[in-house]
């Protein structure tokens, strides 16, 4: 309990003498995460419309797979990051192994299929009846999407709350891909393991703090818009 | 109180002990920063002929015990600013160290392995 009480005190000083590595480490973190959530967006809402309304053999089973990956373990996707980038693997061309972008990608990959599932979900929860009415009242394929996305906008912004979430707490890839070098590529989370493994429990403590309240104050923010206008 | 300042050294048990520690960490670390300098001094060479490949980070893999030591705060950034490279520290479990020198992976490993001979 003390070491507890200690932490949140090591927290209130590190955030409140702004601290310039704390503050770096958590401007990182941000930075990677917003970055990582923005990418899966572009990717996992278009090809979650594609899969909530299209129809195609093999289409259940691509959907299984993708809300298989929804629980895709961070350290498993850090391990076949990790083996890809190297110099001399298939993509060590790149040469950004141990660098924030390597991050970016890893945690891309973690929160596309959560991005996805949740669309195909929101999507497919429309009344069946609206697509109809759409097409009916003369709209182009493109504009039939436009508007499905726009009616399931809500839904969409719990995606974008899951995959961030997702991924600035995950610390598996981020240590493996990103190497946890001071100054480069270290977060919050990297940092937790590493203070606790020093032994360092208050400043990991603090530190586990720091990232929550992030956390709290990005989904605040987010839950804000999403319910500044209830769903009829 | 006396009685402590007479002897200094049995005051605890446990300060032989931390002694002999220390001695043996020190020894430790004697013993790891020949490996560095070794390993700096074999860079060197590939450094002098490789002009384009300057700005290409080193990576150097090492194990936790090793960073948290302090022992690599001295020479990798006196290395970094005489050879104008950038080094990537990287703290990891010592069979992956060597798995990653072996692979290509990592140009620099401080690190001790019992497996590898």
């Amino acid at each position: 309990m003390e070491l507890i009480l200690d932490g949140i005190r090591t927290a209130l000083q590190l955030i409140f003498t702004l601290d310039a590595e704390v503050f770096a480490i958590t401007l990182l973190s941000l930075k990677i995460s917003a970055t990582a959530t923005l990418t899966s967006l572009f990717c996992g809402i278009p090809a979650g419309v594609l899969l909530a309304l299209s129809r195609f053999p093999g289409r259940r089973f691509i959907i299984s797979l993708v809300n298989t990956g929804m629980g895709l373990p961070p350290v498993v996707v850090g391990l076949f990051v990790t083996i890809f980038l190297w110099r001399n693997g298939p993509l060590g061309f790149m040469e950004i192994l141990y660098t924030p972008a390597a991050m970016i990608l890893a945690q891309s990959l973690i929160a596309a299929p959560i991005v996805t599932g949740i669309t195909i979900a929101s999507i497919q929860q429309l009344p069946a009846n609206l697509k109809l009415q759409v097409r009916a009242l003369g709209a182009t394929r493109l504009q039939t999407i436009w508007i499905l996305v726009r009616e399931a906008r809500l839904p969409l912004l719990a995606a974008v709350m899951a995959g961030f979430g997702g991924v600035i707490s995950e610390v598996g890839a981020s240590i493996m891909v990103g190497g946890n070098i001071k100054g480069q590529t270290r977060v919050l989370t990297t940092a937790t393991v590493m203070e606790s493994s020093r032994g360092n429990f208050e400043t990991a403590i603090a530190l586990s703090i720091i990232l929550l309240s992030l956390t709290l104050g990005v989904n605040y923010l987010l839950t804000v818009i999403q319910q500044r206008e209830r769903p009829r | 109180m006396k009685q402590a300042s007479c002897l200094p050294s049995v005051k605890r048990p446990t300060a032989i002990l931390t002694r002999k520690r220390g001695l043996l960490m020190k020894a430790l670390l004697h013993f790891y920063s020949t490996l560095l300098l070794l390993a700096f001094s074999l860079m060197t060479p590939s450094a002098g002929n490789a002009a384009s490949t300057r700005t290409k980070p080193i990576i150097l893999a090492t194990t936790t015990s090793t960073q948290d030591s302090g022992l690599l705060d001295l020479p990798v950034p006196l290395f970094e600013k005489e050879r104008s490279y950038k080094v990537k520290t990287i703290a990891v479990g010592s069979g992956q160290a060597m798995k990653m020198g072996e692979k290509g992976g990592a140009d620099i490993l401080p690190t001790l392995d019992s497996q590898w001979n």
